[in-house]
């Protein structure tokens, strides 16, 4: 059976990140060869030169693609906004003139994407090697009906007659010699394809891969990649080749900090205007939605280890969902539980059990109501969701 | 194991067990974004932890312990977000990975068990480490292994028990 699932899967092929291999080596101050390199060296021998080169190629199913220009190393301004469990700094911004006004540099912008108050941007960064910038929904096409999904950097939408999809984007910058000279390759496994090489009405010089449509409405999703002044850009989304041809040529440098300014007053007017489009074709402005549980107004509720023990063997924990986000998790070990729900909202009760399995038991929750400090159980005192 | 040592460990660690450990994680989480960062951070915390590691199994052991703790968390994590994207009829995906499989893939008759099956399964016969250690690393009684290799192999197709 090894044999034959390493067969089956023999596309997948594990490599370390190398921005991990560095934050890696400066928690430990040591010098760490990583691998990357070793690798690039042993196989072709070359000077440092070569194997930078080498260490920032993108590949796709283990081919290597056309050699782009070269990433730099580029300082930007340090974050604040240190995330504890993922061990790295982060922050959401607004608009990308805010982005690119904190990062104290100039980043390529597209004309497509002016007025675009849509566009969801995150920024990470280890503050000293790497930083890493995803644009959801950059450009926005002809997609229509879009809906943010709550506490997630990502939308759901309508095709378009131009557009499948919104075009994603995100921006790689190295920050150090160290990441430099371990570079930032990336291989894009699975059923992608090189398609070609392009060289944009600016001259930037462009690798497009493509991956198959999953449906027949859809358009093809198409990766372009480019970096221009060190920086990497990687576009994405589903489009005709022409219109994603049409995307890269659009793109430009902003104007200066005076100017800037003017075009940020206009972007605000539109970004009012988008809102009302908004509010009136999809619910993004109008009403929050959650997708886990029921409605329940604020009060006690009442879990009975039975009720759970009958469905659910070794049942450990009860995990309560207050809008779609973890509110608490409470062991499993009375004959009852009872919590006390300071807001009404959408709630969600699960189990998991010894194994890890969650499972779903609103059926099992009983709402008390008090009167005259009495408790007594309500078995119906919840709106359905839909 | 002194930390002057874990450089060249760490390479030979990877190189000898990343790609069965991002299969394995794979054919666990049923994706590969998420196999990838559960494999990344294995081997960090391998590299963090190598210190701590008393000999008290073999290292393969430890690591695939680590793996499948490091799968059941995101699992735990990623469960309420899929739960959230059920009726959504579109997801804004920036990276995707679609792995063709055949199917008579025995790696999609896996996917189709149950997790505390599936888990069984790659431990014994893809990782093909004994009872022993795989009841170390689940922390369940060899009893339970073996129980629940029983039942993974009445679910698995008539053709893949021949193979098993």
């Amino acid at each position: 059976m090894k044999e034959q699932i390493d067969y089956e899967l023999q596309c997948m092929e594990f490599k370390m990140n190398p921005a991990e291999l560095v934050s890696m080596k400066k928690k430990q101050r040591n010098r760490y060869k990583p691998l990357i390199l070793i690798i690039s060296i042993f196989l072709f021998g070359t000077t440092a030169y070569a194997g930078y080169t080498i260490c920032n190629t993108i590949w796709v199913n283990r081919e290597s693609l056309p050699e782009l220009d070269p990433m730099k190393k580029i300082i930007v301004n340090e974050l604040n906004d240190y995330d504890e469990e993922d061990m790295l700094y982060r922050k959401s911004y607004d608009s990308y003139s805010e982005l690119c006004k904190e990062l104290g540099i100039e980043l390529l912008s597209s004309e497509m994407a002016e007025g675009n108050s849509a566009m969801l941007i995150t920024r990470e960064t280890d503050n000293e090697h790497w930083t890493q910038i995803k644009v959801t929904a950059y450009i926005l096409g002809d997609v229509y009906n879009l809906k943010k999904i709550e506490n997630m950097q990502l939308y759901t939408w309508q095709e378009g007659e131009v557009f499948s999809s919104p075009i994603d984007m995100t921006i790689d910058i190295i920050s150090s010699d160290e990441q430099l000279e371990i570079g930032w390759e990336k291989d894009y496994l699975g059923p992608f394809e090189y398609v070609e090489t392009y060289q944009s009405e600016k001259g930037y010089k462009v690798n497009i891969i493509s991956s198959a449509a999953v449906k027949e409405t859809e358009k093809p999703m198409y990766k372009a990649i480019f970096v221009v002044d060190g920086i990497r850009y990687t576009l994405s989304g589903r489009v005709e080749i022409s219109k994603m041809k049409e995307i890269l040529d659009s793109f430009h440098f902003l104007e200066s900090e005076t100017v800037s300014e003017e075009n940020t007053e206009q972007e605000v007017v539109s970004n009012e205007n988008s809102h009302k489009e908004y509010s009136t074709l999809d619910l993004l402005y109008r009403k929050q939605e959650f997708n886990i549980g029921f409605m329940r107004s604020a009060g006690v509720v009442i879990i009975y280890k039975e009720l759970i023990v009958q469905n659910i063997a070794n049942a450990e924990k009860v995990i309560v969902i207050y809008n779609d986000e973890l509110l608490e998790e409470i062991p499993l070990s009375e004959d009852f539980v009872e919590i006390e729900l300071d807001k009404s909202g959408y709630y969600g009760f699960f189990v998991e059990d010894q194994q890890g399995e969650i499972h779903e038991v609103n059926y099992a929750v009983h709402t008390c109501m008090s009167s005259e400090n009495i408790l007594w159980l309500d078995e119906k005192n919840y709106e359905e969701n839909d | 194991m002194s930390k002057n040592l874990t450089e060249d460990t760490i390479n030979e660690l990877v190189s000898t067990y990343g790609n069965s450990v991002l299969r394995m994680c794979y054919l666990y989480l049923k994706d590969y974004q998420l196999a990838e960062d559960v494999t990344q951070e294995t081997f960090i915390k391998v590299y963090e932890k190598i210190d701590t590691f008393e000999n008290k199994s073999a290292i393969k052991t430890w690591i695939m312990r680590i793996a499948i703790n490091l799968c059941k968390n995101q699992m735990r994590t990623h469960w309420f977000k899929r739960k959230a994207m059920e009726h959504i009829p579109e997801i804004a995906s920036e990276d995707e990975f679609d792995i063709i499989l055949d199917k008579d893939a025995i790696s999609l008759e896996i996917m189709k068990l149950q997790p505390k099956y599936r888990e069984v399964i790659l431990l014994f016969y893809y990782q093909e480490l004994p009872v022993k250690e795989i009841s170390y690393i689940l922390n369940i009684k060899e009893t339970a292994v073996l129980q629940r290799l029983r039942r993974a192999r009445e679910q698995l197709k008539p053709s893949l028990k021949e193979i098993l």
